[in-house]
C-alpha cells in the first residue's frame, strides 16, 4: 500500500475561545520563559513558532478544563523535550567538545555541594548567636565571597572562575595575616604561609578549573 | 538506504508525523491537531515535544521547512514542514513493515484478526 492512498483527515473547525486574553497573555508569557531551557541554538529556529501554537492551543481550547488540560500537557512535556533536545545537540558536539562537557558537568556539581555546604556554615558563622572574633571577620567574608563566587562559576564558567580564584587568593592572604597578628610563635613564617595557602588551594583549584573549561570550550566550540 | 533508515520501527510519534505531512505540506500547529485525529486522540503532542521531534526529523532529513506564502496572524513568516524523498521512502517502508506484520499475523489466526 502507497501513503498517497491514505486519506487525511480535514483539519477540524476550531472554537473561539471563551477564556480572558489576560490568562492567555500570562500563559504565553510563561510558555516563551520556559523556551529559556532548550539550547540556545533550537530557541533560534524554533521558539518563535513553539510560541504561535502554543498561542493558537490555548486560544482554540473551549474550557477551562481544556485549557487546563494543555498547560499540563505542557508542564508534563517540558522536561523530556528539553532533555531530549539537549541530549540531541550534545550528539552533534565534536567529541572534544563532549568529553569537556562532561568535565565541565562534574566539577559544576562538586562546586556547587561545596558552595552549599559552605554557604549553611557560613551562615552559622554570622549569625547573632555565633561570637566572631574581630580580627576573623576579614577571613570569614573572604570565605563568603569566595563562596558566592564558587556559585556564580556554575553559571557563568569564567566570570565565576577569576572572581573564585581571586577570592581564593584572598582567603589565603586573610588566614596567613590572621595567624601571623594572633602571633602563633611556635609555627614559622614558612608554616604559616602553608596554612593559608592550604585554605586558599581549593579556590584556587576550582577558579582555574572553571576558567580554563569555560575558555577551552567556547575556543573548541568557535569554527 | 532506506532499509538501513528504517532498521528499527519508527515511534507511532514519528509515524503519525510523516503521515500527516504526506499528502501536503503542513504548519507546526495543523500537524499537532492532525496527529491527534490520526491516532484517535491518543497522541496528543505539547509544542516540546513536537518540536523536539521535528528538529530530529529536519537533522535526519526525513522532512524539510519551506516557507509558507500566506501571511500569517502573527506577523512572522510561517513555515511549513514537507516529507523529502527519504522521508517519503522512509514512510513507505514502515507501511510496507507494518502490512508484513499484520500479514503474518493474519495467517497465524486467519481473516477473523483485528
Amino acid at each position: 500500500m502507497r501513503i498517497d492512498s491514505f486519506k487525511i483527515t480535514p483539519e477540524q473547525p476550531v472554537s473561539r475561545g471563551s477564556h480572558p486574553d489576560r490568562l492567555t497573555a500570562l500563559l504565553v508569557r510563561l510558555h516563551t520563559l520556559a523556551l529559556r531551557l532548550y539550547p540556545a541554538a533550537f530557541r533560534t529556529t524554533f521558539a518563535d513558532e513553539m510560541t504561535d501554537v502554543f498561542a493558537m492551543t490555548i486560544r482554540h481550547a473551549n474550557s477551562l478544563a481544556a485549557l487546563c488540560m494543555i498547560v499540563l500537557r505542557e508542564l508534563a512535556g517540558l522536561p523530556i523535550a528539553v532533555w531530549q533536545v539537549r541530549r540531541q545537540a550534545f550528539a552533534q558536539l565534536p567529541p572534544t567538545l563532549q568529553r569537556l562537557r562532561h568535565i565541565q558537568t562534574a566539577v559544576r556539581i562538586v562546586a556547587a555541594l561545596l558552595g552549599i555546604f559552605l554557604l549553611s556554615t557560613l551562615q552559622a558563622v554570622f549569625s547573632p548567636a555565633y561570637n566572631l572574633y574581630a580580627l576573623a571577620v576579614p577571613f570569614a567574608v573572604a570565605l563568603l565571597l569566595a563562596t558566592v563566587s564558587l556559585l556564580i562559576s556554575v553559571l557563568w564558567g569564567r566570570v565565576g572562575g577569576i572572581l573564585t580564584f581571586l577570592s581564593g587568593v584572598a582567603i589565603g592572604c586573610c588566614m596567613t595575616l590572621y595567624i601571623y597578628i594572633m602571633g602563633v610563635e611556635q609555627l614559622g613564617l614558612v608554616m604559616v604561609v602553608f596554612i593559608g595557602l592550604l585554605w586558599a588551594l581549593p579556590f584556587l583549584i576550582f577558579g582555574s578549573l572553571f576558567y580554563q573549561l569555560s575558555y577551552r570550550t567556547h575556543q573548541t566550540a568557535s569554527p | 538506504m532506506t532499509e538501513k533508515l528504517t532498521k528499527h520501527p519508527l515511534t507511532e510519534a514519528t509515524f503519525f508525523i510523516l503521515l500527516s505531512i504526506a499528502q501536503k505540506p503542513k504548519h507546526g500547529y495543523a500537524i499537532l491537531k492532525d496527529v491527534e485525529t490520526l491516532s484517535g486522540g491518543r497522541i496528543k503532542f505539547s509544542t516540546g515535544t513536537l518540536y523536539g521531534a521535528i528538529s530530529r526529523l529536519l537533522e535526519q532529513q526525513w522532512i524539510e521547512q519551506i516557507e509558507n506564502d500566506q501571511p500569517p496572524d502573527t506577523g512572522r513568516p510561517r513555515k511549513d514542514y514537507a516529507l523529502t524523498m527519504t522521508g517519503r521512502s522512509v514512510l513507505n517502508a514502515e507501511i510496507g513493515r507494518m502490512e508484513n506484520v499484520l500479514a503474518s499475523a493474519k495467517r497465524r489466526f486467519g481473516e477473523d484478526i483485528g
